[in-house]
């Protein structure tokens, strides 16, 4: 491919990109814009969406309810729930999608692409407004979402463009050309936590690749998937080359998972489900076309490391806002905060300072940081959690948040010191605004802590020790390590997001390698040489 | 620029000529007041010139490496570089406590400079360090206010056209009155920084101290503006005139919002002074605004900041009776400017004045005081964690290649070149 003879440059560079910037709230037309967003989405609030299969919208009996969870009275959508005859017809409507779908031009399917990002732009407060409601995600994070997704249909249709055009290696008489075929029917199972950017990103990396796609998005992030839907049609993507399947995980997943017809599953969630679809995936049916692919995004422990030299003043709001920023929901937020020694009481005595200052309340409003947990169920883990907690270390922050519970799903922050690195606090992902403060005495046993979970998504460090930086480039076992900075809010192309040992398998999202799971590879070689003659190989031609 | 050779003031003297030399010798200085040990001194001095050994001069190099931390060399090292960077922070830093800065105030006024002072703290991250922080205005304010009303007058300083202006004069950040200050949320950052911004007034009119509210970084900007001007027009502050706020004339909505402000006033009845400076966060704005995508709110070249500097110093000049101009710069060609406006309008020396800071350019705050202008020392004072923020800009600007300082030391650069109109000098650069 590359010229052999040329020394491996010190430094390779990343293509050229430019994420979509998030929105400045300190512009006052920005803040009265976002505001009149939420008064419109407000008035629309409650209405239908049904199934999208093939182009059709297709009605069902069974419905799903979105509710707003920092309103818990206040209904976002009503929503079709599929049943597994559905689900069935998803799959064939993809299947005879992608019968044309597949030979659409690498750069058309781009293009698409950047129809969709051109709409969610123009519609960006709007959906944002959507997340606010339906996630609970205050202002910014719900801003930032809808930036990343554009970011995903960008960078993925950059990425494609170049991958669309097929490697030669011509030798006189041979013409031997490497490029990309599409792998078939994909079926997306996507989060709620950050309800269109990774449904985007998921949905978008497979239909640029030349697959259809099943788009199975979460519960209770269902109403901002429709509208992606829409957007999607919006853009001209064709029918049945995406098909929108909301409904209950538990009824359908599996269906779409087992199906001969479906020949990869990009998924985005828990632990225990994602491995639960590798192991489905994994059996095969003779009728099947191949080996199906499964690519799976999983949980985290994550953690920060505060070095004794460490600038407390941006660690402690590092840790505070990975930790308790959209109240912990997101697999990269900070669950364990590892500190040494000699900076443990003063880093706690912050910490705990600054968590109790932060704001408690509805996602609505703009002075919030913490709004709601997800739903129900999320409310009743995470208490679960703290219960541990309680129960096993020193309570360091209890945020009472009882005057906000009969409206919505409210848990406030909870720091927990003196935390065994075995415990359960310790050990299993929370996805709640709960931080473990644990003590170290040197870097070493930092490090062996920090890697003493079963999980290596994000990680953090905070020191100003060049060496010891060095130390946790190489030791960290993680697949985001952030030096010196808060670790959430990856961005496409910049931070590639994703995790090895049980937090994922496959390669990064917003990476320049995420595409080629999506793509078979395939090279293709010609005799041109016919009678002792040949045309002069291609690059001569021109 | 420092008295005594110890090993940093060599190393500063190398780092003005080594970007990336510069860039270790300030982390180094930031981490410097956390480390506890000689240990992790030498240890981190070593570790930091590792990167850029080959920039170093031969003398350094073995005055860095050669040391172990636990000899008597290595202890020699890292006592040298605590000395010195303590030096270098006594410098620009008036002091921990308030006797000291007492001390520091009354050796200025002997020299016949005003003050303001100026609290170094910790990043505001929780209510009980806002509460904090204003309780040590308040502190400073009816501590220092007493004593320093005791004085004997010095008209030149305590007066202005109008009579007696305060002695006590403090300079305080809106952001760290209120720990949940987000501009995203005006309504509720204005509460919460109203709520301790208020005693911190009162206690100021009760001892005849002078209140300036300090400018930040530029997401901040507009959310500070619109707190001062919700709070000085409450009818408990509306007619009070020692009052006063920042203006950074290296952002080009400079011009905008000191007409807003001069419409505010108008209407307010009462003046206020506006302290206009190019602004300190030139480097933060740039960087920060490119890696968000953001448009870059600072102007990109140091002569149009200088030259927006003129424009709104004569801006000020020309309402001098309604925001009165306090110009403070080290840039002789600025201030000569405003003297010359100051002229033109038939402005006394006394209607406007001169504000420098502490430690910088001490010589021309001394010539401006013995012509007869009114020159007010920021003055910064607190401990020295929380001061290296303020230090590493100080140390930033005093080694830039822009600095106008710098090149007044600079023998090989003429007196019409350090006095040209910024525009001129924009164009023998581009030629």
């Amino acid at each position: 491919m590359s010229d052999s003879k040329q020394p491996t440059p010190a430094v390779r560079k990343a293509e050229p990109f430019r994420n979509e910037p998030h929105t400045d709230f300190s512009r006052k037309e920005n803040r009265e814009a976002f505001q009149t967003a939420l008064d419109d989405i407000a008035a629309q609030l409650g209405g239908e969406f049904p199934l999208v299969i093939g182009g059709k919208s297709i009605n069902t009996r069974k419905t799903l309810a979105s509710i707003n969870p920092s309103r818990k009275s206040q209904t976002v959508g009503v929503v079709a729930s599929a049943t597994s005859d559905h689900a069935e017809e998803a799959i064939a409507a993809a299947n005879r999608a992608w019968e044309s779908w597949r030979y659409v031009e690498a750069a058309i399917r781009a293009e698409h692409l950047e129809v969709m990002a051109a709409e969610i732009r123009n519609r960006r407060f709007e959906l944002a407004a959507w997340e606010v409601y339906e996630c609970g995600k205050p202002w910014a994070e719900a801003d930032g979402d809808i930036a990343e997704a554009i970011d995903f249909c960008m960078y993925y249709a950059q990425q494609m463009r170049e991958l669309g055009v097929p490697v030669q290696c011509d030798y006189p008489g041979e013409e031997n050309s490497y490029s990309y075929r599409s792998r078939g029917v994909c079926v997306v199972i996507a989060p709620w936590n950050f309800p269109l950017a990774i449904l985007t990103g998921m949905t978008v990396a497979a239909l640029v690749s030349g697959n259809t796609v099943i788009m199975k998005p979460a519960e209770q992030s269902s109403v901002i998937a429709a509208k992606l839907m829409e957007i999607a049609r919006d853009a001209g993507i064709p029918p049945g080359v995406l098909n929108y399947l909301p409904g209950v995980g538990e009824e359908i997943g599996p269906v779409l998972v087992e199906s001969p017809d479906v020949n990869m599953i990009a998924f985005t969630g828990s632990r225990a489900v994602g491995l639960a679809i590798n192991k489905q995936a994994a059996e095969t049916d003779p009728r099947q076309r191949g080996v199906k692919r499964v690519i799976a995004e999983m949980g985290g422990k994550n953690a920060i490391i505060i070095d004794e030299d460490a600038d407390l003043d941006e660690a402690v709001q590092a840790v505070v806002g990975s930790a308790f920023g959209y109240s912990g929901q997101k697999c990269s937020a900070c669950s364990r905060a590892i500190v040494l020694e000699a900076c443990y009481d003063a880093f706690l005595t912050r910490v705990k300072a600054a968590t109790e200052s932060l704001k408690v309340g509805p996602a609505e409003h703009p002075a919030t940081t913490v709004g709601p947990v997800i739903d129900q169920e999320a409310f009743d883990r995470i208490r679960d959690f703290i219960a541990i907690g309680k129960d096993e270390c020193t309570t360091v922050v209890a945020t009472d948040v009882s005057e906000l519970a009969e409206e919505g799903f409210f848990i406030g922050p909870h720091v927990f010191a003196d935390v065994d690195p075995d415990s359960r606090l310790a050990q299993q992902e929370v996805f709640g605004p709960v931080l473990a403060v644990i003590k170290a005495e040197d870097l070493d046993q930092a490090l062996e802590l920090a890697n003493g979970t079963e999980f290596a998504l994000t990680g953090g460090m905070f020191s100003r020790s060049p060496r010891n930086l060095q130390r946790a480039r190489e030791e960290f076992e993680v697949g985001n390590l952030y030096l010196n900075r808060n670790i959430t809010g990856a961005l496409v192309q910049r931070h590639p997001f994703g995790g090895y040992k049980f937090s994922g398998i496959g390669s990064k999202a917003g990476g320049h390698d995420y595409l080629l799971q999506f793509l078979i590879p395939i090279n293709i070689s010609e005799n041109t040489l016919r009678r002792g003659f040949a045309p002069p190989p291609d690059d001569e031609k021109a | 620029m420092f008295e005594k050779r110890w090993l940093l003031d060599q190393l500063m003297e190398w780092a003005m000529a080594d970007e990336s030399v510069k860039v270790q010798m300030f982390r180094f200085v930031d981490v410097l007041p956390m480390l506890s040990t000689h240990e992790a001194v030498t240890q981190h001095l070593q570790e930091y010139f590792e990167e850029v050994r080959t920039h170093l001069p031969w003398a350094a190099r073995l005055a860095v490496e050669s040391p172990q931390a636990n000899t008597i060399f290595g202890k020699a090292l890292a006592y040298s570089a605590r000395k010195s960077s303590r030096m270098m922070a006594e410098r620009f830093i008036a002091g921990t406590k308030v006797e000291e800065v007492l001390k520091s105030v009354a050796r200025l006024r002997r020299q016949g400079l005003a003050f303001t002072l100026d609290l170094l703290g910790e990043a505001v991250v929780s209510e009980p360090e806002a509460d904090a922080y204003q309780q040590a205005y308040l502190d400073l304010i009816t501590g220092l206010a007493p004593h320093v009303n005791g004085w004997p007058e010095d008209p030149q300083i305590d007066r202005d056209e109008h009579g007696w202006i305060p002695r006590c004069n403090v300079s305080l950040k809106l952001s760290a009155l209120y720990s949940q200050f987000k501009p995203i949320d005006p309504e509720g950052s204005a509460e919460g920084v109203k709520a301790r911004l208020r005693p911190i007034l009162r206690a100021a009119r009760e001892h005849d101290a002078f209140v300036n509210v300090d400018m930040e970084h530029y997401a901040y900007k507009d959310l500070t503006l619109e707190i001062f001007k919700q709070v000085f027009l409450e009818d408990e502050f509306r007619d009070w005139s020692d009052c006063g706020i920042v203006i950074q004339a290296y952002l080009p909505e400079a011009e905008d919002d000191l007409k807003d402000l001069l419409a505010w006033t108008e209407d307010r009845g009462t003046p206020i002074w506006v302290r206009l400076v190019k602004g300190a966060y030139w480097d933060y704005e740039t960087v920060v605004s490119e890696y968000r995508g953001w448009p870059c709110p600072v102007y990109t070249e140091k002569w149009r900041s200088d030259d927006n500097f003129e424009r709104q110093t004569q801006f000020l000049m020309q309402h001098h009776n309604t925001l009165r101009p306090a110009i403070a710069s080290h840039n002789l060609r600025s201030l000569a400017h405003a003297m010359a406006w100051a002229e033109e309008l038939d402005i006394p020396q006394s209607g406007w004045e001169i504000q420098m800071l502490y430690g910088m350019a001490e010589e021309q705050a001394q010539l401006f005081a013995e012509r007869g202008h009114r020159v007010r020392v920021y003055t910064p004072f607190g401990e020295l964690i929380p001061g290296m923020a303020y230090l590493v800009r100080r140390l930033l600007e005093n080694t830039s290649n822009d600095s106008f300082l710098r090149h007044a030391y600079d023998t090989s650069v003429s007196i019409e070149e350090l006095l040209r109109r910024p525009a001129d000098a924009a164009l023998s650069k581009a030629s």
